[in-house]
């Protein structure tokens, strides 16, 4: 009963505790105020102006890519019979790259019977070639490396046949059929997309095989087709953009390490050095603390060749986070502080873990800046989230769920290895004023040479 | 506001960056406020939010746990005053309550004035609401020390309730 009443009191007199402040907390609080404004309007803005950007510069730079590729290639077996004569199906107004075009037929498998059926077969090729409006390849099996064909044409006598392979491919599932003795081959492990098998018989003639050379120029000259409209109508634009997985780990500290792939040379927001500084005016960021702490990502990044030395990547990455935050050395200065007290100078131990999960939408380019040398650099957009995302945000005064980080790594390229120095800095501020901010050193491996 | 944010700081100029940054997310906060309450009361409950972050961030509340035995040793003697008019300086007592170790001072303020109970002052802080009960009597009894021995009239006031 005794402790209630003092406590009743003292709540009483304690509650009836005023003061006035100062003039400058409210100046501070306007300011504060007035900043997060333009923040927040800076960081949306940028956004949408960069995806505008880069989309234009792909834009600009299909249409460039295209203009290069309307080329009919077509390669022959060696044991090619000198009496045909190597033709170059060119396109007019085009220059194609004469070494690389040439032509083989096999006379050696002609059938009459067949002949109907094989002119049926190169009219349909011919329309998806006239299709495809993009650079052919006709290649024949010396030239192809069987090992990298699809199992289909393994279990066949590849060596009896001339393969044909479209390059990019642009069939769909309505052309994979049989087009008379054509067969469309989805290939994954070379870059072809598609190939069309075709296969002669023993008694076929030679007229029939000249009358389908004959056939692949009309293909060349029907070779005209909108690039554009087909474009719309097939939806293949992201045949162009290579994709890849990646996977990664690492330690941050000082020094991060991380091993994966190519897609995301992200370092975390752990290790490094964090400066969150407390309070506002003179006192601000005199505060110092290490986190450490573990870190897991992967997910799937597409990057294209805008030129022979840049990549775009994009993509979408899930990364872990668990994070150890130590506060060992935490020290106040007492220097710029009016009313230096105990308190000012500390060495407690503040210690928690946090385990957060982000996803984080990449906007780089990478920079061959020479054969060995690559600088990466870009925007992160990461969100946050996870309620460990919340409190540890407010350890960082940071409640913030979308950040953008700005990222500049060069790296050195050995093998499979590269190694270069990594920078990532926030482009918003945490709301005491400071920013996040990383460096270390970045390890990568990549399986794909 | 600022004499809430006083109350857990050790200093004004602590209290006032407090106050600052409890403002700002006042501010940005106030789509979230439903006329249904007291508005006071939302600001304040702000208020002794950013306090207790403000106490995270800077660590301090854990050092305030250590204090020696002789400091925790218990009142044994109580001197009544028998001045009736007397009451206890606001400014005099609060200035006691800030020199409680940092983690008494929360725990009390939490307590005594906010009326959270241990549970949720465990919660706030991250410490079992046994360590908040134990913390917050030593606290009590501390302060209780530090008036007998100031001669304060709150003396008084205890042995009149009792």
């Amino acid at each position: 009963m005794q402790d209630n009443s003092f406590d009743k009191n003292i709540k009483h007199q304690l509650d009836g505790l005023q003061f006035v402040p100062s003039q400058n907390v409210w100046d501070a609080v306007e300011k504060e105020l007035d900043k997060k404004k333009r923040r927040y309007f800076f960081a949306w803005w940028l956004l949408p102006l960069l995806m505008i950007t880069a989309g234009i510069f792909l834009f600009l730079n299909n249409e460039h890519n295209n203009g290069n590729k309307k080329t009919i290639t077509i390669e022959t077996q060696k044991n090619t019979p000198a009496s045909f004569e190597r033709k170059i199906l060119e396109k007019p107004n085009q220059t194609i790259n004469q070494n690389q075009a040439k032509e083989v037929i096999q006379p050696k498998l002609i059938s009459t019977t067949e002949k109907q059926r094989e002119d049926k077969a190169f009219n349909k090729l011919k329309t998806i070639i006239a299709k495809a409006n993009t650079k052919v390849k006709i290649i024949a099996p010396s030239t192809y490396d069987e090992n990298a064909q699809h199992n289909t044409v393994n279990k066949r006598k590849v060596e009896s046949k001339t393969i044909i392979a479209i390059r990019p491919a642009i069939a769909k599932a309505d052309d994979e059929t049989k087009l008379g003795n054509l067969d469309i081959v989805h290939d994954d492990t070379s870059s072809l997309t598609l190939l069309k098998d075709v296969e002669f018989k023993a008694n076929d003639s030679a007229a029939i095989i000249k009358s389908q050379v004959e056939i692949m120029k009309e293909v060349k000259l029907a070779d005209t087709l909108d690039v554009k409209e087909f474009k719309k109508e097939k939806g293949k634009l992201l045949s162009k953009w290579d994709k890849q997985w990646s996977i990664g780990g690492g330690y941050g500290g000082l020094t991060t390490l991380k091993i994966g792939g190519s897609a995301n040379d992200l370092l975390y927001d752990l290790g490094g050095i964090n400066s969150p500084g407390s309070g506002n005016g003179i006192r601000t960021g005199n505060k110092y603390a290490f986190n450490t702490g573990i870190y897991f990502n992967t997910g799937l990044s597409f990057n294209r060749k805008l030129t022979s030395k840049i990549k775009f990547e994009t993509g979408l990455q899930y990364n872990f986070q668990y994070i150890n935050v130590t506060r060992k050395y935490m020290v106040d200065s007492v220097i710029f502080s009016s009313t230096p007290s105990s308190t000012n100078i500390s060495s407690t131990a503040y210690k928690e873990v946090f385990i957060i999960h982000a996803f984080d939408i990449p906007a780089l380019v990478k920079v061959s800046l020479s054969k060995k040398i690559i600088l990466n650099t870009g925007l992160f957009n990461r969100i946050q989230f996870s309620s460990q995302w919340h409190k540890y945000a407010q350890v960082l005064g940071n409640k913030k769920t979308y950040l953008p980080v700005f990222h500049f790594n060069p790296e050195y390229n050995f093998k499979n290895f590269s190694i270069g120095p990594a920078v990532n800095i926030g482009l918003t501020k945490y709301s005491n004023g400071s920013r996040l901010t990383n460096i270390g050193l970045l390890l990568k491996y990549s399986f794909k040479k | 506001m600022l004499g809430v944010c006083y109350r857990y700081t050790k200093s004004l100029e602590d209290a006032e960056d407090v106050l600052q940054e409890g403002f700002i997310k006042m501010f940005n906060k106030l789509a979230y406020y439903r006329s249904e309450g007291e508005f006071g009361a939302w600001l304040r409950r702000i208020m002794v939010n950013t306090c207790i972050n403000y106490l995270k961030k800077n660590a301090r509340y854990n050092s305030g746990f250590a204090f020696s035995e002789r400091e925790l040793a218990p009142v044994d003697k109580i001197i009544a005053s028998d001045s009736p008019e007397s009451n206890l300086n606001t400014k005099e007592l609060v200035a006691l309550v800030r020199q409680l170790p940092t983690g008494y001072q929360t725990i009390f303020n939490l307590y005594v004035v906010e009326g959270y109970t241990h549970v949720e002052i465990g919660q706030a802080l991250g410490i079992s609401d046994a360590t908040s009960r134990t913390q917050f009597l030593k606290a009590r009894n501390l302060l209780k020390k530090w008036i007998v021995e100031m001669e304060l009239p709150i003396t008084k006031m205890n042995k009149d309730a009792g």
